[in-house]
């Protein structure tokens, strides 16, 4: 009888421990493909790729994590959504990878623009801008009246 | 019209505000000095009003504020340890003290995050160290390393009396 109860209590405690070993490896994969797709996305951002949406994403599926772990009887349902939005944001890396390398082509051709621009305008400046500014200078004041008020004569300006 | 020494003055400050733009268009959005922040706020998410004594089991609740500034994205590991006096913490050590609870976030450059903290220690404690780590998931090694930033909360806990 002692025997019979001993084992049934044996096996009882092995079963459960086999089933909280379970729920925290459930716990565990989701944790871990979560880090694996983190570690895509860290890539993904060294491409130029935005990732503030994702990485939201995976800090959600986290939380998920964390209340799956202090919820057991909503433990399923918890993981399955976590499961769901880690493999969303898996799916959506190759897309925002060739958004972001789009966008680090155009931003390059965006500095080269600049750049050969303000050679240009350097250039530009530099030989034509002392014409310009005379042909203005003389526009602006073609119209002007000189008025001479004292006429003075050429040894005083001279100082002699 | 304009002498040549004019004409080097006017194509000197093309240059120096050509070569200005051209560094600002290049190094806009780059991190000069990358950091990570960490935080504890009291029960009511402002600095102050922490818990100086509690009793044992009672729940501790505080707030983690964590700060990302490195420039990427970030993947933080917090522990929650329970230290006392003698244990050594510094920026390259992290403390050999049990761990009572782990907060983990995926924050990116920019952003940062407000998040309780519930605690219980279910033992009389002396001059405790309430110790939160900030330790960081490195994609390259695929394991956990300790960041360096860590924050602290001295408590006594006392066993509750029977009258």
């Amino acid at each position: 009888m002692i025997k019979e109860l001993a084992a049934s209590l044996i096996s009882v405690l092995i079963i459960s421990s086999i089933m909280i070993q379970g729920c925290m490896g459930e716990n565990e994969d989701v944790i871990r493909s979560i880090r694996d797709t983190y570690s895509k996305l860290v890539k993904a951002e060294e491409k130029g790729a935005d990732v503030r949406d994702a990485a939201m994403k995976l800090q959600k599926a986290l939380k998920l994590v964390e209340e799956a772990e202090e919820n057991p009887e909503n433990r399923e349902t918890l993981l399955s959504e976590a499961r769901e939005l880690v493999e969303e944001v898996r799916s959506s890396i190759p897309l925002l990878i060739e958004e972001g390398e789009k966008k680090i082509f155009w931003r390059n051709i965006a500095i080269a623009s600049v750049v050969a621009m303000i050679a240009i305008l350097s250039f530009l400046t530099y030989y034509y801008g002392p014409r310009v500014f005379w042909t203005l200078w003389l526009k602006i004041r073609s119209r002007w009246v000189i008025e001479i008020i004292e006429r003075v004569r050429e040894n005083d300006r001279r100082g002699g | 019209m304009i002498d040549e020494e004019v004409k080097a003055v006017i194509l000197a400050i093309i240059i120096v505000v050509g070569v200005f733009s051209i560094a600002q268009l290049i190094a806009s959005g780059r991190v000069v000095e990358p950091f990570s922040a960490i935080g504890l706020l009291g029960p009511k998410m402002k600095i102050g009003d922490y818990p100086k004594n509690v009793l044992v089991n009672q729940t501790i609740n505080l707030y983690l504020f964590i700060d990302n500034h490195e420039g990427h994205l970030m993947y933080y590991v917090i522990y929650a340890k329970l230290g006392n006096r003698s244990t050594m913490i510094n920026e390259n050590v992290s403390a050999n003290a049990p761990i009572l609870d782990r907060y983990e976030v995926i924050l990116p450059h920019g952003e940062n995050i407000t998040i309780p903290v519930s605690l219980k220690i279910q033992k009389p404690y002396r001059n405790a160290r309430l110790i939160f780590e900030m330790w960081i998931y490195d994609p390259a090694s695929e394991t956990l390393r300790y960041h360096g930033r860590w924050v602290q909360l001295w408590i006594n806990v006392t066993a509750p009396t029977i009258s």
